[in-house]
């Protein structure tokens, strides 16, 4: 079933390659246009590819990016409309497919997970009609439009993807048990607390040294959550692995390397301080810290 | 070796080299130099990345997001924020984070600092409040975004990071469920409207006194 959805998926970036091919205004017109060629064949055969294949195509994605090969192209001016709040129907209609594929699973006892990724697919779609009703564009001026916004986004929305990648070619080369044995060095195997207070600090700590928790998760989650916390008090891992992640954000709270969000509205808002967000951030970053560490000390020793 | 790939992660990103190139290269180090064959590598590489492509499902959604938002959605929000008639400077600082918070939770991006805030948020925070005060609330907007950014966006089963903590799970061998983990976000997103509740309460009441 997610196959026919990876499918569709695949067509519509190679939909959205052959606009960027034709777009001549476009700075990076051939490479930008076969970055989102090679993910919409990774996406639509991909099940047909050989794994090392795939491998090489990945490898040829992040040389083009490397490269500054993909660029947005020239923006497209908004329109004036009146639309009002029958805007709002098609973005709504993502969440409500979703909601609607869950309770059908939950009710069929079918996997929720996978009934949220289909909900999703058909809730683009049904999305998709409606801001074509709703607007009265024509499938060119979405697809355009489309192309802008995937354009802005650009190779970093390949980010997670990736980082998932290099979590499984970590665990391979055994980082976990390297930053296990280094955690252990430091706190006693059984001082549950202590591990609590290891996992959140190594969290936001990584967070804040790379402005980015996504790229913290999968380290801090081999090294230190699975071996040290999962394993041997056999807590619960859902609880566990989300606050662990929302700890990340309290370390990108304070950071410097978090530019996008500390330090470009400092010059958006023409502030004097260039710290003004971060000062202000620091307490509330703190007790939100301290707020779920109490709470998975909870849950690990109750 | 693992020392050194997970040491390249850090510095790359700390550095702000391209974010894709960094962890591409710290994989290819700690896979490498574990003693993985370039072939082998190559193949778990491309397992990972096929096995891991719903992560990136959320493409699909973009067309529909991008053509109302070409028709003015952001526009329609801004308008029905100013509508809305909060005047307090805390009750419209708290406000936005909600409304934030709810976008997030519906999966929209929005990128609110030059979307919202400059244009709309931090201008009808200063209006309701003296000079010498404007460089201390425009700051709080900026804030209140990133609170509700961050703690927002864990409340849709498939938001970006959710899904990757998922995968990494997942590939480590754990059952998880995605609404489950949902559900135990609301902890931290509620606590931290709690908190910043508490701060621009307070910096209301300094200017006040």
């Amino acid at each position: 079933m997610l196959e026919g959805v990876f499918v569709l998926t695949g067509l519509m970036l190679l939909w959205l390659a052959t606009l960027t091919w034709r777009d001549l205004q476009h700075p990076r017109r051939v490479s930008t246009g076969s970055f989102w060629f090679i993910l919409g064949i990774l996406f639509g055969l991909g099940s047909l590819l050989p794994p090392w294949l795939a491998g090489l195509l990945v490898v040829a994605l992040v040389c083009l990016d490397g490269a500054g090969g993909v660029r947005a192209g020239s923006a497209m001016p908004s329109l004036k409309g009146d639309g009002g709040s029958r805007l709002l129907w098609p973005v709504l209609m993502m969440p409500a497919g979703i909601l609607i594929a869950s309770l059908i699973c939950r009710w069929q006892g079918w996997d929720l997970s996978k009934g949220a990724l289909l909900g999703l697919a058909c809730g683009s779609l049904a999305a998709l009609a409606t801001a074509m009703q709703v607007t009265g564009a024509r499938l060119p001026e979405v697809g355009e439009a489309g192309r802008k916004l995937n354009d802005s986004l650009g190779a970093l929305s390949l980010l997670p993807q990736l980082l998932a990648s290099l979590g499984l070619v970590f665990a391979q080369a055994g980082v976990g048990t390297w930053m296990a044995d280094w955690v252990l060095r430091v706190v006693s195997p059984e001082q549950r607390v202590a591990l609590v207070v290891a996992n959140c600090l190594a969290m936001a700590g990584l967070a804040a040294l790379t402005g980015n928790s996504f790229a913290a998760f999968p380290v801090v989650a081999q090294g230190i959550l699975s071996p040290l916390l999962l394993k041997p008090f056999a807590a619960d891992p859902d609880a566990l692995a989300i606050l662990t992640l929302a700890v990340g954000a309290s370390g990108t709270l304070v950071t410097q390397m978090a530019a996008n969000f500390n330090l470009v509205p400092v010059a958006l808002l023409e502030l004097k301080d260039p710290l003004a967000v971060i000062r202000l951030q620091r307490p509330v970053a703190l007790g939100l810290w301290l707020g779920q560490v109490a709470l998975m000390i909870y849950l690990v020793t109750g | 070796m693992q020392g050194w790939a997970v040491f390249l992660l850090i510095l790359g990103l700390a550095l702000r080299l391209r974010t894709t190139v960094v962890v591409l290269l710290s994989a290819l180090v700690a896979g490498l130099g574990c003693g993985l064959s370039p072939l082998a590598l190559l193949e778990i590489l491309g397992k990972a990345f096929l096995d891991n492509r719903n992560l990136t499902l959320f493409l699909l959604t973009l067309p529909a997001v991008a053509t109302v938002e070409r028709y003015g959605l952001k526009e329609w929000i801004g308008e029905w924020i100013h509508r809305r008639g909060w005047r307090r400077p805390a009750q419209l600082l708290l406000s936005y984070q909600i409304l934030r918070v709810g976008c997030g939770a519906l999966g929209l991006r929005l990128n609110g600092h030059p979307n919202l805030v400059r244009p709309l948020l931090a201008p009808m925070v200063c209006a309701e409040t003296p000079e010498p005060e404007h460089e201390k609330f425009k700051a709080a907007a900026a804030a209140a975004e990133n609170y509700g950014n961050f703690y927002g966006q864990n409340l849709s089963p498939v938001g970006g990071g959710v899904l990757m903590a998922f995968a990494t799970m997942k590939g480590l061998g754990y059952p998880m469920s995605l609404w489950r983990m949902v559900g135990y976000a609301i902890f931290p997103c509620l606590l931290c409207l709690l908190l910043a509740g508490w701060q621009f309460a307070r910096l209301s009441r300094d200017q006040d006194a």
